[in-house]
């Protein structure tokens, strides 16, 4: 066997060794370059470059010709030397109407923001398993992406078939399919919850109680550096303009604020005298 | 893997799925959302894994997070923890409140002729007539006007069929321009500016000159509940709203992440109570209010009313301090606990009601 440069032509070469019986057993990766060949051979080719075959650089021609004046144009300027076409190197932007579409309903609908969303996903062909001639879907939840989705379906189905909706009427019949379905969904909720509450049903936190609770952790903590800070403030009032390095002693003595932990004692106490 | 199966990837990405923010400020002091709030499964958040081109720190665990850009050159992607606006609406959705808006007649939630997408602010401009905004550049006016050239003498022969004595005699300029709005909102030959839909976007959370439409839709995605549901609860039925909140103000309360305006007379008692409160600060109370009424704006932030409920022992402790309730000095709290102006229109509703009775 000489040595082989050619990757791509691995299967080809070890097939025929195969027939021919240089090798006894098929390789492990047999079967699956076989499944998947390599589509693209990346080997890279020294381009053959042959003396006057090759058109002439079109730089090379600004030089050499008479200017008006009868001197001689030798070197490039700045300005031919300046990429004027700068275009041509940027990466194109992908432009998509659902982006537009998508900004549309969520600059509209700004509280849509604050429902979460996972960017989680598996294989990326998760939208093949939606079906838009309806906007509820088994497999995602409800969201702007929903509205957005059946506004595209609407368009290309009133295309086909059906009387011609505008971008705008399309739209702003997914918008209403969107809220009834929210309203359905917020009223299945607060129903649901009022059922269990009627069977006995008894929710340990609610989100208000512990919001309040959270905000009684900072609120504890910047209650102890305010009252440091009202002790230095008050204590060097009281001392009047004579007292110079005062200040400075007094901060010594403050702790930082990251130092002070939330007490719970405190916390209840300040429930209880609600 | 060729480009078109990249294009394709990267359009049906949930990745994609995220909306321009409105700002760039993430955790800014806007009173609405700005930026998707996105969550991650506890088996991706153990990796850090949030669905980004990079992984986040260790730091921001199971968070919920918002992003400006998923990477840049620095490898430093612009991603802060960010929930608070998702609790401020599940307390909301949890207190049961009804929004109610002002710039609709109409339940903005079901299709009616005035909350169509396109439809125009109703400014009453003479630029409004032509689709664009009152605000719009003279730049844009005057390529509509080009597009339109032989307006004048259109306008003119429109005259001269519908109001033929606004061309003999002079007329104020009120009349003139009310007769002009009047023939470039009638006549089909005026080429108007079309409606794009990135006239309804907000591009870094300015809208543009042209845009016509600049307000929300529906309620702005933050409430979807209706009004006239009868709450149930094993004690009868709810009528009114309770929420614990602390006073931050004379005439504010925070109250589920909201700063509410309360009624002050509802309060002084609290109010007194916590500012003489010897070595604590008014913030460090919780009380309960009585949320009145919820209402959303044109620009999707919310405005709340509250009363102060009087309620528990301490209100009614006299001056000696001891704990036996001073009943001659404060009422105690109505059970019907309406505020003085809602059970005066209710009673004035009665009245009027009696009073047709009386005239028909």
């Amino acid at each position: 066997m000489k040595i082989q440069s050619k990757a791509t032509t691995v299967l080809e070469r070890t097939s025929h060794y195969l027939k021919v019986g240089v090798l006894k057993q098929k390789p492990a990766w047999y079967d699956v370059v076989g499944a998947f060949p390599p589509h693209t051979d990346l080997t890279k080719k020294p381009k053959v470059l042959e003396l006057k075959t090759q058109k002439p650089d079109p730089f090379t021609s600004l030089f050499g010709t008479s200017r008006n004046d009868g001197t001689v144009k030798t070197r490039a300027s700045a300005f031919d030397r300046l990429q004027k076409n700068n275009s041509i190197s940027r990466i194109p932007q992908l432009e998509f109407l659902e982006d537009e579409l998508r900004d549309v309903f969520y600059h509209q609908h700004p509280w849509e923001f604050s429902r979460p969303k996972t960017l989680i996903e598996n294989k990326g062909d998760e939208y093949k398993d939606c079906d838009w001639s309806h906007m509820l879907q088994f497999n995602k939840p409800l969201d702007g992406e929903s509205v957005v989705q059946r506004t595209l379906w609407l368009l290309a189905d009133s295309k086909k078939n059906g009387p011609k909706l505008s971008l705008f009427e399309a739209y702003d019949k997914a918008r209403f399919e969107f809220y009834r379905l929210r309203m359905r969904e917020e009223m299945n909720s607060s129903v649901s919850r009022e059922e269990s509450v009627m069977y006995g049903a008894v929710f340990p936190t609610t989100h208000l109680e512990w919001g309040v609770q959270k905000e009684q952790e900072y609120i504890d903590v910047w209650a102890k550096v305010a009252s440091d800070k009202t002790k230095v403030a008050s204590a060097n009032r009281g001392r009047g303009t004579s007292a110079g390095s005062g200040a400075d002693e007094e901060k010594g003595a403050e702790t930082s604020i990251w130092e002070s932990s939330f007490e719970i004692s405190d916390a209840e106490e300040v429930v209880e005298e609600k | 893997m060729n480009s078109q199966e990249l294009f394709n990837l990267v359009r049906n990405s949930k990745l994609a799925q995220v909306a321009t923010p409105i700002s760039k400020n993430i955790r800014g002091k806007s009173s609405v959302p700005t930026h998707q709030i996105i969550f991650t499964p506890k088996s991706s958040a153990v990796r850090s894994n949030f669905g980004i081109k990079t992984t986040l720190p260790k730091q921001i665990g199971y968070s919920h997070i918002s992003f400006n850009d998923i990477d840049n050159y620095k490898s430093m992607p612009d991603v802060e923890k960010n929930s608070g606006k998702m609790y401020n609406r599940l307390k909301f959705q949890e207190t049961g409140l009804v929004v109610n808006n002002h710039y609709t007649d109409s339940n903005p939630l079901f299709p009616s002729g005035n909350n169509k997408s396109n439809s125009k602010q109703r400014d009453h401009s003479i630029a409004n007539s032509l689709n664009l905004h009152a605000k719009a550049s003279a730049e844009e006016i005057r390529s509509i006007l080009e597009q339109n050239p032989k307006l004048h003498q259109k306008f003119q022969k429109w005259l001269l069929v519908h109001h033929p004595q606004a061309l003999v005699s002079s007329i104020s300029q009120s009349t003139a321009s009310e007769l002009l709005r009047r023939f470039l909102s009638t006549d089909a030959a005026v080429i108007k500016k079309e409606l794009q839909l990135t006239d309804l976007a907000k591009a870094n959370g300015k809208i543009g000159s042209s845009a016509i439409s600049t307000h929300i839709q529906g309620t702005g995605g933050f409430s979807y509940s209706q009004k006239g549901k009868l709450t149930n609860t094993p004690n009868g039925v709810k009528y009114g709203v309770v929420a614990p909140g602390r006073l931050v103000g004379n005439k504010e309360a925070a109250i589920g992440g909201f700063v509410v305006g309360v009624n002050e007379r509802t309060t002084l008692l609290q109010h007194n109570y916590a500012k003489n409160a010897p070595g604590k600060h008014s913030r460090q109370f919780v009380m309960p209010f009585k949320i009145n009424e919820a209402e959303i704006t044109e620009t999707g932030s919310l405005k709340l009313y509250a009363d102060g409920i009087k309620t528990g022992s301490w209100m009614q402790r006299s001056s000696s301090n001891s704990f036996s309730p001073d009943r001659s000095r404060y009422t105690a709290s109505n059970p019907n606990f309406g505020s003085a102006s809602e059970r005066n229109k209710t009673e004035g509703e009665n009245l009027q009601r009696l009073l047709n009775l009386i005239i028909h």
